[in-house]
């Protein structure tokens, strides 16, 4: 009888994937933690964790990051390099494609 | 921590002559299934049983199969950033099914692995609140 393999990843995961894979991009600093996340997030929808949002969809996973950007950097380039930096790993580590949504919170 | 009715595990019914009286408790499996995990590429770490010794870490439960016992294998893991989940749980699954067959003589009938986090592999740093990659704003 084959063996039966699950795997499941939590959405920590994903969260965590995204903060690192946005790092990556000249010109980010990190992600833009919200200090009510930790306390309001648990009565909100999906999961939050330093500044990353993460819902669980049909068809692949929704995330929604914060970002904090470095002073002088063109902030469309750096954003849309962020995201598809973060679609791009989401993909390559879950086999799960993600919908991302990113804001800047901050410049700094 | 092993996760089973009976901690001592149950005697191995295979021939009343041969293997008779043998008992493997499930907490060998839990350490041989950590082991294999931890020597594994791509995986950082197995995350520790809770306090209350349920719900995470490692947790073998014995499945009575064909006059046998087989095992159920959950792992609750930290994985390296850039690896992909899905490869390295199969290679994982793999690897310990046949190490555990290879050792107790006993079948692995499911592995089901959680990823937890994302860690570099370098111990020490996590994923928590002190991330410096998290800003406060």
């Amino acid at each position: 009888m084959p063996m039966d393999v699950k795997v499941e990843i939590s959405p920590a995961a994903y969260a965590d994937i995204a903060r690192r894979a946005v790092t990556e991009i000249e010109g980010v600093i990190g992600t833009a933690r919200d200090p009510f996340f930790g306390i309001f997030g648990k009565f909100r929808r999906g999961y939050r964790a330093g500044g990353v949002k993460v819902e669980r969809q049909e068809d692949g996973v929704y995330l929604s990051v914060d970002v904090v950007l470095k002073h002088g950097c063109d902030i469309r380039k750096t954003l849309m390099a962020a995201r598809e930096r973060i679609m791009q790993k989401v993909k390559a580590m879950t086999d799960t494609s993600a919908k991302v949504d990113i804001a800047l919170k901050a410049i700094a | 921590m092993a996760e089973t009715k009976d901690r001592k595990g149950k005697p191995d019914d295979k021939g009343k002559g041969g293997h008779a009286g043998l008992i493997i408790s499930p907490a060998i499996v839990t350490d041989i299934v950590k082991r294999e995990a931890l020597n594994t590429a791509g995986v950082v770490e197995v995350v520790g049983a809770s306090f209350i010794g349920r719900g995470k870490g490692i947790i073998v439960t014995e499945v009575p199969k064909d006059g046998d016992t087989a095992y159920k294998i959950e792992m609750h893991l930290f994985v390296e950033y850039g690896t992909n989940c899905r490869k390295l749980c199969e290679m994982l699954a793999e690897r310990v099914s046949k190490t555990v067959k290879q050792m107790t003589q006993r079948e692995v009938l499911d592995v089901i692995s959680h990823i937890d986090g994302i860690r570099d592999s370098v111990h020490g740093e996590g994923t928590d609140d002190n991330d410096p990659s998290s800003l406060d704003f």
